[in-house]
Formats: C-alpha cells, structure tokens, sequence
C-alpha cells in the first residue's frame, strides 16, 4: 500500500507548497473543523527535514505503513529521544499493534523513566486489556500531573466499565474546557457515555460534540463501547451506526458495528459492515478474523423450530439438534418459572467446532468465561468437538448457563450486573442443570479461607478488572455461592426480587436493599459467615496429600492402603468432582482389591455428586452391565452420551439401553443421532433405529430404515427377520 | 467407484463364498522382532489371533513368531505355499512387527538379517494363487505398496508411505476388525479384507482424534477390492441339501438386488424401493425357510 506513495505525496508537498511555520500539532488541530485543511497541512510537512514530521504527515495523511517506516529512520537518528517512540506507540495503537506499542512506550520509559506520555500510552495499552495496572499508572500519573486530560480518561473508562457513573464525571469535567480539541471532544463522549449508562437520553454531550466537528463519529462509538461492556448490544448497534452515518470513514465504528450486529443475529448487515471496515483498515485482525469465520459458515446449518434457532456445523446437527432442543424447552420454562420472567422471543444458540471461531464471537469483550457467551438472546459457544471429552467438558451445563444469561438479561432489558447473571447462572448450573455439580474448586476454598474474596458491591470489578489472574474464575464460584446463599435463606422469590430491582434501574446496593431488605455490607458479612461454616473445616492440603498417597498406593497395587488414603479424601470433601477427585481413586483401589461393589458405589457418588469425566463413567456403566443392572447404568449412559455426544458409540449404546427398558421414542433420537455421525457400520445403524420404530409402532419408518439396512447388507439375518416382522 | 467396479466387487463378495470345493486359502503369518519386550509380546499375540481367525475362515495356516520368524524361514515359508498352491487358491500373508525404510529400503525387522522390499517381491512374486492379500501391519509399510503392487494382489499397508516411522497402531485394530461384527459391514458372517481395513483405517483415525494427537500413521489399500476372508464371526452352515437347493436362487436374488442398486440414481425413488422390499423380501422367506431347515 504504502511503498510507492511517499514521491507522490512529495509531488503534492510541493504542488500545494510547504508552510515552514506549520508543525504537525497545528495540522492534527485543523482536523477536527476542516478535514481537506488538515490534509494539505500535512502534505505540506511531507519534505519537511525531520523524518519524525515527515512520519506524523504520512500518519496524518492515513498511510501508517509509510509513516512506520518514516518512524523506524526518526527512532534510529534520534536514539536517545524518548518522544519519537511514544508518538510511533501511538502509532502502532492505532494499527492493532498493541504489543508493538508496549515495546516502543517501554522503550521510552528507559531514555526517560518519567515520560508523561509513554506512562499514559502503557496505562491506555493496558486498559484496552482490561488490565488492572492500568488505573494504577494513570493515579501515578495524576499524582504527578494531576489535570492529565488522558490519565483522567483511563480511570473514567474504568470508573465507566464498572458503572461508577459520578466518578467519571468528576475525573471528566474539568476536561471539556481544554484547548486541546482531541482532549475535549474525547471528555464529552464520555460524558454522553455516562449519561447514557444512566438512561439519561438524549444526552446533551453527543450534539455539543458534533457541533463542533460534525464527523465526529467516535462520539457515538464511545458510547457504544459501554452499551457492548453492559451487554445491551440493541443500543450498542444504534450508536454505531450513528456512528458511521455521521462520518463514513470511521472504520473502527464499522468494525463495532459489524461485530454487534453478529450479536444480534443479523448476519447479513454485519457482513457489510466488516467489509467497509477492511475496504479501509485492512489491518484490524478482529476483522478478518470475524470476516473469515463468516465464510465459514457457509458449512453451518440453521434450524429454526419454536423457541429456538440453532446454527451448528453441519457434520454435527444431527447429532445435536435434538439435545440441543431438549435443553432449551426444558430450561425455559424451568428458569421462567423461577424468576417470574417468560422469555417470548427465540433464543439463538451457535455451537462451533473449532474454538477459535467461538473466540472470534467474543473477542473484545472483559472477563468473560471461556465457554460460552450470551448477547442478549444470542448464545455462541464451543461445540462439544471443540474440546477432547477426555477434558470433560460438559457442554451441556455450559448451554444450561448460557440460558440462564438470556433469562436474566431479557427479565432486565440488559441491566442486570454482571455478576448477579453469573451468579444466577452458576446457580442454575447446580440446581436445575443437567449435570448440578455442586464441586466448588479447592482454589476458591483457600482464597475464601483466605479471605479473598471481594464485597458484593465489589464484584462486578471481578469480572471486569481482576485483580489477580485467578479473580475472573474465583467471581464466577462467589457469584453463584451468594446467589444460592440468597435463594437458601430468602427462597428463589428473593432472588427475583433483586432481579426486577435491577430491571427498574437499581444499581447493586439498591437492588439488594429492595431484594433482601439488607444493606450490601450486612450480606457481605453473613454470607462471610455462612462461608466459614460450610467450607472453614475443609482442608485443601489435607485433600491434595491424600490424593497423592492414594495415586502412590495405586500404582504399588497396595490396594488397601489406597483405598484407605482416597475414601479419607472423600470424608474431607465428598461434593469434590472435579480433576483428581478422590471418588475414581476409591473405585479403582477397591476394583483391584475385588470389591466390585464398593468399586461401583464409589463411582456411583462421583456421578450423582455431578462427575462426568468420560472414561469414568463409562467404567462405571460397564460396571453395572456387568453386575446385570441395566436399570442403574441407563441414567449413567444418558449423562455420558449428553457429556459425549458426538461419539457415535455411545450414542449407540445409550439407545440400546433406551430401547431395552421399552423407551423407544427416546431410543430413536439416540440412534437417529448415531447415524447422523456416520458410524463405521451403516447397516446395523438402520437397523436399531429400525428396531425402535418398530417398537414404537411407526411402521412406515421402520420399513424404510429396515431396507437401507439391506440395501446396504442383504444377508443382514437380523433385519431381513425384522422386514418379514414388519410386513407381517 | 464406477457402476461397473462396483458390480464387479459386489459380484467378487459373492463368488468368494462359492470358491469351488477343491480351492484353498493358504495363509502365513509371521510376527518380527519387538525390540522391546512389549512390543514383541504384542505383535505374537496379534499374530497369533490373526492365525486363530485365518483358521476360522478355513484356511490352511503357517504361523512364524518370536526366533521362528527369520529371513530364511520367511522365504522357505513362502516358497513351500508356492509350491503347494494352484492359480485357484488364495493365498494371504500377514506380516506384523517393526519395518524401516532409509529412503531406499524397506526392512522387515527379524532376528538376523532382515527381508528387504526386493526380497518379499521376489518371494510373494513366486506364488501361483491368482488371488492374494498381503497386509503389512509394520511402521514404514507404505514404502512396500509399490514394490509388491502385482494383477489380483491386494496390498494393505499401515502407513501411507516409508517416512512413517512411528510404531504403527493398525496391528490392534486389524486384530479388532477381525473379531467385532461391526467390522462386517455386509452381514454376511464373515470379515473380509476390505471390511477389515475400513474398520481399521477408520479406528486409528479415532485413536489420535480421541487423544488429541496428530496422526502419524495413515493406512492404505492397494489393488482390487478384496472379499479374501480374514476372519468368520459366525460358524458356516454345513452346505446341506436344503442349503443348496436355496442357494441358487439367493445368489440371484443378491444379483437383482446390486443390479436395481446400480440403477437406483435413474429410477424414481418409490419405485426402486417397492423392487428392493419385494426382493428382499423374497430372501427374507428364504432365509426363513433356511433357518428353520437347518
């Protein structure tokens, strides 16, 4: 692009004639009233002598690989001059490159360790994270200089992300008097930002903004920004496209916009979008990411019944259609009911193969989990594929979550925080999900026994700024601990309580006022408390070594003595399924002790407690096979193919079980399942899901199905019995 | 595949049931060295289920393991099924353990010096058999498909080319499609060589996606489609004489039926699945009528 520009931009420096007295502040300056101005004002810096002047007019004039390279020769001749590398950082910033822009503010930092602007281009790097150290060097900042318009913008940013409105006003304020236009315009779309985080629109920010620079489109795409950080992607999607109306050439709005619009199921419109934004920034990777996961989908089937759209690859919607739609009619309704709150439109559920296309999905958004993510009535999430079963991802407990998200949000037009909708759908994945494991981590246990955890009104900043690596995951648990704490001492009525609160436009401490009729503190304290009587008498480390002692004893074949150190692991934490859960180790002792019934009973508390990693289970149903109890291993099956469900064998197997026990409409859809998975052996196939058509009196199906089979394997004698039994 | 290839292998399946009574199936079996110990464990165990199918299905069965299984011994064994074998017997030779390939060679490791890819061609160059199937369960086995690529040979080979050099996983699962009734695709109670590979092909697919692993063997199949039986699940019925009075007639009937198969894509759907339910059902009474003789 840029290679063969710099003569020609020359040519023009000197058609339109050079000002000696004009920098390129003055030029940047000219841009906010007079684009065309500023134009010529840089081109009339293209034969200045400084490369750095000449790398800000290339900069100026929108071609960033030439001013990179006009930079890289302003860094070499200056190498000791700090402030050629902040303003390249800036640069870089505005290329996606922000990694580059760390090294190069970093690099300015070490010819002069107080460089007002390289501290706050980290800060700003950092706060595109959604990293903590950000507001730590902007209040640095600001104890040094302390009207710094972009350190008080950092922290308003952050103070916004939270929803600490009159915060961001009070750093934001004083800005809007500053000479600076950039400075100036950027504080009033903060402002509007916060006014409209309070529902106070139209704001009179956006018109004083766009009358004085009536392109200014980042006005719109600020607010939007904290529209998308509070999930009300609807209202995001309007601004943005205020956005671009008002200046076309904004190709991080039409980013926005076509990432929004994805997330508002409308497909065709975000296409559009993405490709004006790459037309015009073709470095932006979020947007050929998202432009390629598009072409992608192109192998994506969409099925649309009542209550649900379903977009899945189409090597997996046989197999997970049906599931898919079992959970989604049975968790509305179930979590309806619960909170009092009757979803009316369709929810839209995309589950990708390949986890790079869900991370595309959910790219730019904080401290979100790493399974699945709900915009509005949107879920996009890993498909059960995207991970190894070995890894025990249970995607079923994921959607049911996910649903979880879509209720809360729709109950409160997106106004819920964040933390009470993860905690409702942490609460929800225990109490009313597939699977209701109840196994909180070891981790959270020490940081509460620690007391680690955050206050209540606290927590939303535990998604959004962590303050440890750990933080995102030990919210989710505390979340949903105080959630279940509420509906156990309160009932669930409660807890719809708080959350009509938040759909009037309660903040936390009001909704939990109008919910519990108790300040934020007083539940901070007694959930404290009920903390420290359900988990202060458990001990990680007592657990972990009894672990390892059995894990030792095992592979001695001590069987005894493994057994013995594992069930002490299970008397110290019964509920605790997840990795190294003592319950598989008490199972595998007791088997080669030749006590198959313990054996069994072991793995049988690790399944009920919520366990679901798939070679235990399916142990565990070969276990009740073998004792002749396909009674007890159907339950186990129907939990391994819903955690497996892409592994035709057990699909296969969970019908047999099905159809055994006389349920043969069940079997169906298990064994339709397994057909769909395109299973080595065809012929026998046809031939169950025949067999339980038969069963079910569907005769017509069972005849076509009995004759694929045979068309396939003429002297199939079971099917050709089955043909003669149905004709007859 | 083409209609006529089909038809061609649909018919090869039948005819392999009805080899006339004085053909034979003549089988070698030879497992290599290990180098470790659980390696040669393995594959002499592997060997030697293999063997105990080939015994099932009939055929006559050298069985070469352990010190047993040396160059020489390999080439006398072959030399000996040539010599007792016509142009109508079958001849199957199994190969398990270790290969190597240096960008030239291929070595199947024995004890002592190693046959070489020039060796087995000149040895299995000798057989008489029209038919034959050699299946190269070793790692670097593709580096053979070429060499003993010969009219009425099919070539089964563990990985697709000698720079796969990885102990190969085939073994165990040919071993699997030699017992599991859904390696017998066409329900006819038997395994055959091509529904052998398949089974095995598509397991060792499964083993590194389950594992999360990149593959580093891909099996492959050289030469015609092979119905050769590796293995009978079911015990074959005593050819009686109710047996042979409805034999003819469902050999025809199977006939019809990949004759409408082969017509299915230019016939309208219910009318080729009203032929199909009458033909069949048609072998079902016969079937019936066959059971309940016996």
């Amino acid at each position: 692009m840029a290679r063969s520009r710099l003569p020609l931009l020359a040519a023009l420096a000197i058609a339109t004639g050079a000002h000696a007295d004009t920098n390129p502040e003055d030029c940047r300056r000219l841009g906010y009233t007079d684009r065309q101005a500023a134009a010529e004002c840089h081109r009339g810096l293209l034969l200045d002598p400084s490369p750095a002047v000449r790398a800000e007019a290339l900069w100026g004039l929108g071609d960033w690989k030439a001013a990179n390279r006009a930079f890289e020769v302003a860094a070499s001749a200056a190498p000791k001059d700090p402030d050629v590398r902040a303003r390249w950082a800036r640069l870089q910033m505005e290329a996606h490159q922000d990694a580059d822009a760390e090294d190069l503010f970093k690099e300015a930092l070490e010819l002069d360790d107080a460089h007002i602007d390289a501290q706050v281009g980290l800060a700003e790097v950092a706060d595109g994270r959604f990293d903590a150290r950000a507001r730590a060097i902007a209040r640095s900042v600001l104890q040094r200089v302390p009207d710094h318009p972009g350190a008080r913008f950092v922290l308003a940013r952050g103070a916004l992300t939270v929803g600490d409105v009159a915060k961001a006003r009070e750093l934001v304020l004083p800005v809007v008097e500053s000479d600076d236009p950039a400075a100036r315009l950027e504080a009033m779309a903060l402002l509007a930002a916060a006014d409209h985080l309070e529902g106070k629109v139209p704001s009179p920010w956006t018109g004083r903004a766009v009358n004085e620079t009536p392109y200014h489109g980042r006005v719109f795409e600020t607010i939007a920004h904290f529209y998308v950080i509070t999930r009300r992607y609807r209202e995001a999607v309007a601004m943005l496209e205020r956005a671009v109306e008002v200046d076309p050439r904004l190709y991080s709005a039409h980013a926005a916009l076509g990432i929004n619009l994805l997330r508002v199921n409308r497909f065709d419109d975000a296409q559009r979008h993405l490709a004006r934004s790459f037309e015009g920034d073709p470095y932006d990777a979020e947007v050929v990411n998202t432009l390629r996961l598009l072409d992608s989908l192109d192998r994506f089937d969409l099925t649309e019944v009542p209550r649900l759209v379903l977009r899945t690859h189409q090597d997996e919607t046989g197999a997970l259609e049906g599931y898919v739609r079992r959970l989604v009619d049975d968790a509305i309704p179930s979590m309806s009911a619960r909170y009092g709150h009757v979803v009316e439109e369709p929810v839209v559920v995309e589950l990708y193969p390949h986890h790079d296309d869900f991370a595309v999905r959910t790219s730019g958004l904080p401290g979100l989990g790493i399974l699945g993510a709900t915009f509005g009535d949107v879920i996009a999430m890993d498909s059960p594929s995207a991970r190894g079963i070995d890894e025990g991802f249970d995607w079923a407990s994921a959607l049911w979550h996910e649903i979880a998200h879509v209720v809360t949000l729709n109950a409160t037009d997106n106004l819920v925080s964040r933390w009470f909708s993860e905690g409702v759908s942490m609460l929800e994945e225990w109490r009313t999900g597939p699977s209701r494991s109840r196994s909180v981590p070891l981790e959270f246990i020490e940081a509460a026994q620690a007391g680690r955890l955050l206050p209540v009104e606290e927590l939303d900043g535990g998604f959004m700024q962590p303050d440890t690596p750990d933080r995102v995951a030990l919210s989710y648990v505390q979340a949903g601990l105080l959630c279940e704490y509420v509906e156990d001492t309160w009932g669930v009525a409660a807890l719809a309580g708080v959350l009509g609160a938040y759909a009037d436009g309660e903040d936390t401490p009001g909704a939990i006022r109008r919910g519990l009729e108790l300040g934020p503190a007083e539940l901070d304290a007694r959930f404290e408390a009920h903390m420290d009587a359900r988990f202060g008498e458990v001990e990680p480390q007592a657990f972990r070594g009894n672990v390892r002692a059995a894990q030792r004893h095992l592979k001695e074949d001590d069987w005894l003595a493994a057994a013995e150190a594992a069930r002490d692991a299970t008397r110290i934490y019964p509920d605790y399924v997840g990795p190294a859960s003592a319950w598989p180790l008490v199972a595998q002792a007791e088997a080669g002790a030749g006590r198959m019934e313990e054996a069994r009973s072991a793995l049988t508390q690790y399944w009920r407690r919520g366990g679901r990693a798939p070679g235990t289970l399916r142990r565990l149903v070969e276990w009740l096979e073998a004792a002749d109890r396909p009674a007890e291993a159907l339950p186990v099956q129907r939990s391994l193919a819903l955690v497996a469900p892409l592994v035709p064998e057990e699909r296969r197997r969970l019908g047999d079980f099905l159809a055994a026990a006389g349920h043969y409409e069940d079997a169906i859809l298990e064994y339709r399942a397994h057909l769909a998975l395109r299973p080595h052996d065809r012929a026998d196939a046809h031939y169950r899901l025949a067999r339980a058509y038969r069963g079910a009196d569907r005769l017509a199906a069972a005849r076509r199905h009995v004759l694929y089979a045979l068309e396939i394997a003429p002297r199939f004698r079971d099917a050709l019995a089955l043909l003669l039994e149905i004709e007859g | 595949m083409s209609r006529a290839v089909r038809r061609a292998a649909w018919l090869a399946l039948l005819i392999a049931t009805v080899l006339p009574a004085s053909a034979a199936t003549r089988t070698l079996v030879v497992s290599g060295l290990g180098g470790e110990a659980k390696y040669a464990e393995a594959f002499a165990a592997i060997a030697e289920s293999a063997a105990e199918s080939a015994r099932g299905t009939g055929a006559e069965v050298t069985l070469l393991t352990g010190g047993a299984a040396t160059r020489e011994t390999i080439r006398d064994a072959l030399a000996e099924l040539g010599r007792v074998s016509t142009e109508e017997d079958v001849a199957v030779v199994h190969l398990f353990g270790h290969g190597s390939y240096d960008g030239e060679t291929f070595r199947f490791n024995v004890p002592g010096p190693d046959p070489t890819d020039e060796d087995l061609s000149d040895w299995l160059g000798a057989l008489r058999p029209a038919r034959q199937l050699v299946v190269v369960a070793t790692s670097a086995s593709g580096a053979l498909a070429t060499p003993l690529r010969r009219d009425g040979r099919t070539v089964i080979a563990a990985t697709k080319s000698g720079t796969e050099q990885s102990a190969v996983v085939f073994g165990d699962y040919w071993l699997e499609a030699l017992r599991a009734p859904s390696a017998d695709t066409n329900k006819d109670g038997a395994v055959g060589a091509a529904e052998a590979f398949r089974f095995a092909n598509a397991a060792v697919e499964r083993h590194f996606e389950a594992r999360g692993l990149m593959a580093t063997e891909h099996a492959r199949m050289e030469g015609p489609e092979s119905g050769i039986l590796v293995s009978r699940l079911e015990p074959e019925r005593l050819p009686d004489a109710n047996a042979r009075r409805f034999a003819a007639r469902r050999a025809e009937i199977e006939e019809a039926i990949a004759g409408l198969r082969d017509e299915r894509d230019s016939m309208e759907i219910d009318a080729y699945f009203a032929r199909l339910r009458e033909l069949l059902l048609e072998l079902a009474v016969l079937e019936r009528e066959l059971s309940d003789g016996s």
